[in-house]
């Protein structure tokens, strides 16, 4: 039992080994992986993982001598580990975990008290900064060579009569800085035969560091943490407060300026980004980004985290106690980010290369853990796109199923379809003659209403009768709905039973109270599907059907059985058998039951399928809907972003076909340069037979203004001549192709005919016109490279 | 189902933000290093950096596509209290082939405020070249470029002083809600009031009011987005803060001829840390959040409507490393029992242990 821990350190110079001390000091290495797997290391020592369960360590040593050690600090030393330790009686010993007990390894001060803090430095690996508290007659600070004796010499103390709080060398290892008696701290440069110090008055003298830039100066006490620059000591570069109090802070030795403090009595540790931007004028401003995060796992149950220890060279890795007993390996997680992409792939971005364990590789560095997969499987954004490439509601028969869509939508199109085909573009409503203006009693007079009284079939004791209504109406609406009258049930049942939808044709079996073939499907459809239960269950229940005893105690069931009925056909059985009077409201009100079985519910985000539906079937007056446009225009934006221009410009033919009522009225002019009137009248109108003759002459100017029209750069014709074309089949024809037509570049104002200018890019990169160094036609190179 | 692509930023410090242009084919990056990293996917759909450059002098916090229609431009923001809009033209030709080198340039920067300028986002396309930023002072900037040929002349349209400092906005895309929304974001710890604001854009009035708060959310945000709407009645906003949190918005017009907003607050607290960012895909069907703890989390919506987090995205780090043993429950029992609390350089003569 290793007992609590207190604290623990890396080795600088042993990236594998580290110490821990508490009741006791003990030396581990850390396995790498490679170890770890080979099974021989892990059979010899098979007490280990008893001793520190949560991190792959083999225990090398402990030290007995020093118990209850009050600080602890490992050394530079590259050819042995070395640690000082300071006891609180104000011992301080030193200790490489070898049996060979060294007398002269140890200091004791002259005047008993509690030792403080320890920094040993890194350039002189056996230089050893001491501190200790208070006493009128000693210094507080004391520097030891241990490999010249204890020291005695008067320059190697500091602080008579102070307190030593805490030590830390600076950058360059030459000066000490300290803080001292809790209001101020001192920098004692060394380099100085008497010891020159300058000193800062403050009350945050704990846990002095020097960040790795070298630069910056932390220390804290209770909750405030100070940041200080070394290079300008007047005052601090920053105060940073926080809600808790700091136990321990430090510098993460592989960041710049990572700052992290762990607090008392928290599962997190909080990271201080340092960051310093340079404004005008030589005038620096610092500003931290405050992260908190939990180095715990979260199936491990600690409540605290009690000291944190950076690694000295692995990239932000650390080893943290938590609950004072366990030791756990930590890496600051990376940051992942990621941006929403019109595809279907995720790209992350990680902050940093993963770190490459000997086994692992990217791949398994990150993780992707799968809580709800079916969530997950239909993906509508790929559905979307995979139809929108297969030519989705482009199709002259719009009504023909397609494969790839759900049954849902299959029968939306077939529905929307019967619609379209009794050549009545009504509402789904009026065709059903339940218009507003129609009131039932409307209704009923104008429609022949054949009332039936039905029994219930054979086998169930049944008092009451029930009424069903017949009309032509309810004819055409079944019909509409993709139902069939009742000649065609049993067709239409197995027609669904061959596709599988097992549920829909049995709640339709019930509808028509056909209890028997209801049950007869539900328990074939057992038979065949991977999940039974529901379907054999509800075969059970409708067998023992009992039309009298469609009592309360049924109702009680389904209510709750229909929270957990996941079919919406099945309950809609539940909710038909057991309704009161003559109340369906449960039955039409239960979502999920497909367009062809209810009223269109708009749940989905699917506005594919909407503006699809809109463009195929709505007639012209609905475009006036800011709705209708607004789907449809997200559609054709979708099928931009995902580049699909062909599809997008067929259904822009297909609204425009939907549009063109009046024809529209053109878009484009052409106006003169110089008197602003338009030239394009005179120019788009159809030659004249007679003054075919002088066409060229009559549209070299502006009509109006008589200024000359510009010119093609290339051949220098004005604009309106018809080019020189080899044949003259072309000239027969009513519109003149593209390459035939004037065009400019929007940024020079430079032209001429199109097919000119195409010749003239395929060799050059800029204007034909002399002098203008536009690039006229890679400025939409970007755009291009896209598409 | 979607295939994951870790990248290598290579970027040197933090990586604050990324952003996909219209066509998900190019991809800007930025970070505390205080550069920009422009992304073009190639033939193999692997993404490569093709610019780079230091835009800013300080952290750049965000960065930001304009719709193509205007060009190849983005907009960064800093904490160098600027906001600088660059576009992309092209250089020389690169010998021996038939491209030209591209390099971005700085079309202006915005000096407006006096803060750090904390998030930035172009509007719906249909508003205009309409530019909003947040900056730390609580100030809602919209800027406009009047001709889109010349993206030097930004003229301040709106201006809205806030009393929190603002980490964050995000216009609605929508164009079924007149006014356009447009919402934001304070990360202010102190006050435990609403941190999500709603403001209204009146295209044709040319002014910008503040709607509605968010009381709901009293935690400091550091994100919100509003998901893509094509066809849904209502709007829904995503803001990452303590928790994760889904915002449900109807507009309803009162008696008096109002229009007014209808919130509904979602909290869903699986993250069990602070939520970073959060971003929708382009239906509105799957929403993204990335928490302090590295990981990423993929929320679907199920059959019965509710969110529900569906997959974790995470990296080295964001579990443990080591496969822990099980510890005795003994063991665990006396770790707890005898948690003693050690202060490191306290004061006192009594050894507390002894």
């Amino acid at each position: 039992m290793s007992g609590n821990i207190h604290g623990i350190s890396w080795f600088p110079n042993f990236p594998n080994k580290f110490v821990s001390w508490g009741q006791e000091i003990n030396l581990y290495e850390v396995r790498s992986k490679n170890k770890d797997e080979a099974p021989v290391t892990t059979t010899t020592t098979p007490e280990q993982p008893s001793r520190l369960p949560y991190i792959a360590v083999n225990y090398l040593a402990n030290e007995t001598r020093y118990q209850y050690a009050r600080c602890v600090a490992a050394s530079y030393n590259s050819e042995q580990p070395i640690i000082a330790v300071g006891l609180a009686d104000g011992k301080i010993g030193i200790c490489n975990f070898r049996d060979s007990y060294d007398s002269s390894w140890e200091y004791t001060p002259r005047q008993q008290r509690m030792s403080t803090c320890l920094a040993w430095n890194e350039q002189d690996a056996q230089l050893l900064a001491m501190g200790h508290d208070k006493h009128r007659n000693d210094y507080c600070i004391t520097i030891w060579d241990i490999e010249q004796g204890v020291p005695k010499v008067d320059a190697n103390f500091f602080g008579l009569g102070e307190a030593a709080n805490s030590l830390c060398w600076d950058h360059h290892h030459r000066m000490l800085i300290a803080g001292m008696s809790q209001k101020l701290i001192k920098l004692f440069d060394l380099r100085q035969s008497n010891a020159s110090c300058q000193s800062i008055q403050t009350k945050t003298v704990q846990g002095l560091s020097v960040a790795p830039n070298g630069n910056y100066l932390c220390s804290y006490v209770d909750s405030l943490i100070m940041l200080w620059d070394l290079r300008a000591l007047e005052r601090p570069l920053r105060q940073i407060q926080s809600s808790r109090n700091h136990l321990q802070i430090g510098w993460c030795p592989s960041r710049s300026a990572l700052l992290s403090s762990v607090q008392r009595e928290s599962p997190y540790i909080t990271l201080y980004d340092i960051r310093c931007v340079e404004t005008c004028a030589n005038s620096r401003e610092v500003y931290h980004v405050k992260r908190q995060i939990s180095p715990i796992p979260s199936q491990l149950h600690f409540n605290a985290v009690h000291c944190l220890a950076w690694h000295p060279r692995d990239v932000e890795r650390a080893l943290l106690v938590a609950d004072a007993a366990n030791i756990l390996d930590f890496r600051l997680p990376v940051s992942l980010l990621t941006a929403y992409n019109n595809r279907s792939k995720l790209p992350l971005l990680l902050q940093r290369p993963l770190q490459e364990t000997s086994t692992n590789n990217a791949d398994n560095a990150l993780s992707l853990d799968y809580l709800e997969r079916e969530l997950l499987e239909d993906d509508l954004l790929e559905q979307t796109r995979q139809r929108a490439l297969q030519n989705y509601g482009l199709q002259r028969k719009a009504s023909e199923p397609q494969p790839q869509l759900s049954a849902y939508l299959r029968n939306v199109w077939h529905t929307l379809g019967n619609v379209h085909s009794e050549g009545r573009l009504l509402g789904l409503k009026s065709t059903l003659g339940i218009q507003l203006g129609h009131t039932s009693e409307a209704l009923m007079a104008s429609a022949r209403i054949e009332t039936q009284l039905l029994q219930w079939p054979d086998g169930i004791n049944n008092s009451s009768k029930l009424l069903s209504y017949r009309s032509e109406q309810r004819d055409v609406a079944l019909q509409l709905c993709g139902w069939c009258s009742d000649a065609n049930l049993d067709r239409f049942i197995d027609e669904l039973y061959a596709r599988q939808e097992f549920s829909r044709a049995a709640m339709i079996c019930v509808f028509h109270l056909k209890l028997l073939a209801a049950c007869n499907i539900l328990s074939r459809a057992a038979d065949k599907v991977r999940d039974p239960s529901m379907y054999r269950i509800t075969a059970i229940a409708l067998s023992s059907f009992n039309a009298d005893r469609c009592s309360s105690a049924w109702r009680q069931q389904r209510s709750s059985a229909n929270l957990q009925i996941q079919d919406a056909h099945l309950r809609a059985i539940f909710s038909f058998l057991t309704m009161e009077q003559d109340n369906f409201e449960p039955v039409l009100k239960e979502e999920g039951i497909s367009l062809a079985d209810r009223a269109y519910m708009d749940a989905s985000s699917d506005v594919q399928t909407v503006a699809l539906v809109a463009i195929n079937y709505f007639r012209k007056e609905h475009f006036q809907d800011n709705r209708i446009q607004y789907w449809i225009a997200s559609y054709l934006d979708y099928l931009n972003s995902w580049g699909l221009w062909e599809k997008r410009a067929e259904l822009d033919i297909k609204l425009e076909q939907i549009r063109a009522s009046a024809r529209s009225s053109r878009t484009v002019y052409l106006a003169c340069n110089f008197c602003g009137k338009s030239v394009s009248n005179a120019l788009l109108d159809e030659p004249r037979p007679r003054s075919t003759t002088t066409s060229t002459n009559r549209l070299s100017s502006c009509p109006s203004c008589r200024k000359p029209l510009p010119r093609c750069a290339l051949c220098l014709m004005h604009m309106g001549t018809m080019m020189h074309s080899s044949s003259d089949a072309n000239a027969a024809a009513q519109t003149k192709p593209f390459s035939k037509w004037f065009s400019w570049c929007q940024t020079c104002r430079h032209g001429g005919h199109t097919e000119h200018i195409m010749q003239w890019f395929k060799q050059n990169s800029e204007c034909p016109v002399s002098s203008c160094n536009c690039r006229c036609f890679d400025l939409d190179n970007s755009l291009r490279d896209i598409s | 189902m979607f295939d994951v692509e870790p990248i290598i930023a290579d970027h040197k410090d933090v990586i604050h933000d990324v952003v996909f242009d219209y066509y998900g084919r190019r991809m800007a990056t930025c970070s505390s290093d205080q550069t920009v990293k422009i992304w073009d996917e190639d033939d193999h759909g692997k993404f490569n950096v093709t610019s780079s450059w230091k835009a800013h002098s300080g952290s750049i916090w965000r960065v930001t596509w304009a719709n193509p229609e205007f060009g190849q431009v983005i907009a960064t923001c800093s904490f160098d209290r600027t906001a600088s809009v660059w576009e992309e033209v092209l250089g020389e030709k690169v010998s021996n082939s038939n491209a030209y080198t591209r390099r971005w340039v700085r079309r202006t920067t915005l000096v407006d405020s006096r803060t750090s300028v904390t998030d930035l986002e172009f509007a719906p396309k249909y508003l205009g070249l309409l530019l909003a930023t947040a900056s730390a002072d609580g100030i809602i900037r919209i800027y406009e470029a009047p001709d889109i040929m010349n993206l030097s002349q930004w003229p301040v349209q709106h201006d809205i002083a806030n009393k929190l400092s603002l980490s964050c906005l995000s216009w609605n895309t929508s164009t079924y809600m007149v006014p356009q929304l447009l919402a934001a974001g304070s990360d202010e710890a102190a006050t435990p009031t609403g941190k999500v604001f709603l403001f209204a854009y009146y295209e044709n009035a040319r002014k910008c009011v503040k709607m509605e708060t968010v009381n709901d959310i009293t935690d400091p945000v550091t994100d919100v987005a509003f998901a893509p709407n094509a066809g849904r009645t209502f709007h829904m906003l995503a803001v990452a803060s303590k928790d994760l949190y889904i915002v449900n918005i109807r507009g309803v017009t009162d008696s008096t001829g109002n229009a007014k907003l209808e919130l509904q607050t979602l909290k869903f607290s699986e993250h069990n840390c602070p939520v970073w960012r959060v971003c929708w895909n382009m239906l509105a069907t799957m929403l993204i959040s990335t928490g302090d703890d590295g990981c990423v989390r993929i929320w679907r919506m199920n059959y019965a409507r509710q969110w529900k987090c569906a997959a974790v995205l995470k990296a080295e780090g964001g579990g443990p490393t080591y496969e822990p043993t099980p510890p005795t429950p003994t063991m665990a029992t006396t770790a707890s029992a005898t948690a003693k609390f050690y202060k490191k350089g306290s004061i006192g003569n009594q050894v507390p242990w002894h």
